[in-house]
């Protein structure tokens, strides 16, 4: 199906603008697509780095690092699935066609404020691992297993960061949501908040088996 | 499904005409003054170089005591450090990537395909102020008490740390290559989408032009491994202001085990491919200049979109052929080996295919296609030279010596350049609605012409014979003594390529002014551009157009009137 332009008469207009919309919605999923497999490159980039290092060392972690709790990364990543798992709910009750569109659109509005909290606890939570390391005297420059802590959660936050504005801006435009601009909302900026939100719980995730667990 | 943006009205206040706007054409012309703004600039670094290599301890003429007055106008050795730095840094991402990339990718990709824009007007605009960002960062540098970076344009560890970098130099350009790589990556995912999704109906993948498959290829090349770099910058930064150790290790490093020749492996995993991003435009703009101006249909056009995008591939898999001399394990210095021999194939078919649309053509001697000819010869040449440098034994002797240099500069500068120029002056008329003068363009060929292969096939000359790049006086070495005059003879030549590039500056101005208004289609090519007026209007097409042909339909004689057809016309049998 092929769209000449928006002066295509030969179409009814609201099955032109059904069209328009449906090919936007196809070619930003596209872009968003592109954006997230090269935004994972810098990611894939920082674990093969910490592949050489970690298979190059004769001992891991190398020797002259106090053992530390890892409670915080735990609690880390706790909140951020949590928060990944709120995001789908809000996916979800905005989607429940059963209730009405104003209570859907509150209790979605819940999740996601609930979500954003999340996050930030999650960026606490990541400041008390760091602060905990530094009373341990476990500096970025001590070794290159702290220096991979520390690089590779400064990096993740910073990503987090715009994360948690795009969620910001998720619920300024549910606050502003109507039925009519419903399903383009949710075939795009939601869906492509959400799946960045998610990819950023999947790095950390990775990152935490890597540097805590293994 | 292909989408048409709506045609919006065009904008009236001189913010949004020329420096905030979302209209492509003007994006790609801001790309274009960025970039040969920088091109001047590295240019004059190249001068400075070449001065301090053939007249050494001689000061530069005029601008050397305002420049140097502490050292009488002589470029001291930090600076001469400095100087290579910033110029290869400058020519790769602040001059080739804005013009051939920015500036005629997001000129000729909506126009080309039959769109009104690009797939996002709005990451556009944000793409080049990204990237005007990026160029004040590197050019504060220079200001900085200690200076700008002189590790190098490849920035290697431990020269680059804070150990054997002080100062701020080349923390600022980290950064501003790391916000550069932010704007590509941007413009990437923009040209990337907007040929996946807006190409007018009945243009499949191969109806595109060629120059369309370079771009389309560069961004995807861009896409995938400019975030690489990225990240090895990143933690480059880390390492120098916040004393990780990421990249220290053995005397330098006060404590921990990083690894210096990591970052040379995560640099050269971008670096081989951005030399492809560099080249991959040209080619296909050259592979398109020559069917034009030979009036007949591109040799093998099909064979050559494949052979580029086969190049594209197997470029992620040859880098280890910059690290040959890092005492990497010998099966895997060989299997790069091997591979790099294999990128040779597809690029012998693109040259092959250049052979075969030039051969019995009705060739039009127009400067667009001096310099597509001109790219053929260069091409030709670099990219034989880099048989040698691909191959382990012959590499470990020409490693870092100036064999590298002319070899690159070849296929990069030269090859890229010319490229470039020719573009600038085909589409010259389309920009500005006006002809560029063409006497003037066939002097500036020449005098490029001469002097570039002066310059860099002496470069070839003197690196055989054993002189290292990056030294500030070769001469002290005994056996350099002898390569002194050859030197002379470079710098020669590199002053005439550079005087010769005022003429293309005078001319490209006084055609902008006064310069004999354009046809619609003053070249007679097929292509969707020029069935617009020059310049286009602001929404492009206004009915999208319906594809029914190739680009290259040219030298039908069935075809009545012209001996071409546009790709709107209905295919004529032969």
């Amino acid at each position: 199906m092929t769209i000449i332009s928006s002066q295509d008469f030969s179409k009814e207009e609201t099955q032109l603008e059904a069209e328009n919309q449906q090919a936007v919605t196809d070619y930003s999923t596209l872009a968003f697509g592109i954006a997230i497999f090269s935004w994972g490159m810098l990611f894939v980039t920082l674990f093969l780095g910490y592949f050489v290092y970690r298979f190059s060392q004769p001992i891991w972690p190398p020797l002259g690092i106090a053992k530390f709790s890892i409670l915080y990364p735990i609690l880390s990543t706790g909140s951020i699935l949590l928060s990944s798992v709120l995001l789908i709910f809000a996916r979800l009750k905005l989607l429940n066609r059963k209730i009405s569109f104003p209570e859907r659109m509150s209790q979605a509005l819940k999740f996601v404020v609930l979500s954003f909290f999340l996050g930030l606890g999650y960026l606490v939570f990541q400041k008390l691992l760091l602060l905990q390391l530094d009373n341990l005297q476990i500096y970025a420059g001590t070794n290159i297993f702290s220096s991979i802590i520390y690089g590779f959660t400064w990096i993740h936050a910073g990503h987090l960061l715009l994360g948690l504005f795009a969620l910001l801006f998720l619920i300024f435009r549910l606050n502003k949501l109507t039925e009519q601009t419903e399903v383009n909302f949710m075939k795009r900026s939601f869906k492509s908040i959400e799946y960045f939100w998610h990819f950023l719980g999947m790095v950390w995730l990775l990152m935490f088996l890597m540097l805590f667990i293994f | 499904m292909t989408y048409a943006h709506p045609i919006h009205p065009a904008p009236t206040s001189f913010l949004k005409k020329y420096v905030f706007s979302f209209d492509h054409k003007v994006i790609g012309k801001q790309f274009l003054w960025y970039g040969i703004f920088f091109l001047g600039i590295g240019g004059m670094m190249a001068l400075l170089i070449r001065w301090t290599l053939a007249f050494p301890g001689q000061p530069f003429p005029i601008l050397g005591n305002i420049l140097f007055p502490h050292t009488n106008g002589v470029v001291p050795p930090d600076t001469y450090a400095m100087l290579f730095t910033l110029h290869g840094t400058i020519m790769i991402f602040y001059a080739i990537t804005p013009i051939l990339i920015g500036a005629f990718g997001n000129y000729c990709i909506p126009l080309m395909i039959g769109a009104r824009d690009m797939a996002f007007p709005t990451l556009n605009m944000l793409s080049f102020h990204l990237a005007v960002l990026s160029g004040l960062i590197l050019l504060a540098s220079l200001f900085l008490p200690l200076g700008g970076a002189a590790g190098g344009w490849t920035s290697y560890p431990t020269l680059s740390t804070a150990i054997g970098s002080p100062g701020a130099g080349q923390t600022f350009w980290c950064l501003a290559i790391f916000v550069l790589g932010a704007s590509s990556t941007m413009g990437a995912i923009n040209y990337i989408t907007t040929i996946i999704s807006f190409r007018a109906p009945g243009m499949g993948y191969f109806d595109m032009p060629l120059t369309i498959w370079g771009l389309w290829l560069t961004a995807i090349l861009n896409a995938i491994f400019i975030p690489v770099l990225g990240a090895g910058v990143l933690l480059l930064i880390f390492d120098r202001v916040f004393g990780t150790t990421f990249f220290l290790a053995g005397a330098a490093a006060t404590s921990g085990a990083g690894d210096p020749i990591l970052f040379q492996h995560v640099f050269w995993i971008f670096g081989h491919p951005e030399v492809y991003i560099l080249i991959l435009p040209a080619w296909g703009i050259v592979s398109d200049f020559l069917s034009f101006f030979s009036r007949k249909p591109a040799f093998g056009a099909k064979a050559t979109a494949l052979a580029m995008t086969t190049i594209t591939i197997l470029s992620t898999l040859v880098y280890g052929h910059h690290m040959f001399t890092t005492q990497m394990s010998p099966l895997l210095t060989q299997t790069f080996m091997t591979l790099t021999m294999t990128i040779s194939i597809p690029s012998a078919i693109l040259f092959a295919n250049w052979l075969g649309t030039i051969w019995k053509g009705s060739i039009q001697f127009h400067t667009p296609m001096l310099f597509s000819l001109g790219v053929v010869f260069v091409f030709g040449l670099g990219g034989l030279t880099g048989l040698y440098l691909g191959t382990a034994t012959t590499d470990f002797y020409l490693h870092d010596t100036y064999f590298v240099v002319g070899h690159f500069h070849y296929t990069m500068a030269a090859s890229v350049l010319l490229g470039g120029f020719g573009a600038t002056y085909f589409w010259f008329p389309k920009m500005f609605g006006r002809m560029m003068n063409e006497f003037w363009g066939k002097v500036h060929f020449w005098g490029t012409m001469i002097g570039l292969n002066g310059i860099f096939a002496g470069m070839l000359v003197v690196g055989y014979a054993g002189m290292h790049r990056r030294l500030y006086n070769p001469f002290v070495y005994d056996f350099m003594k002898n390569l002194a005059p050859m030197n002379t003879f470079v710098t020669y030549a590199a002053l005439l390529m550079g005087a010769t590039q005022i003429i293309f500056v005078w001319n490209f101005i006084h055609s902008l002014l006064k310069g004999k208004i354009a046809d619609k289609n003053p070249w007679n090519v097929g292509t969707l551009e020029w069935t617009l007026t020059s310049p286009p209007p602001v929404h492009n097409f206004d009915q999208i157009p319906v594809v029914k042909c190739g680009p290259h339909e040219y030298g039908n004689p069935n075809v009545k009137g012209k001996d071409f057809q546009y790709q709107t016309e209905e295919l004529v049998k032969i």
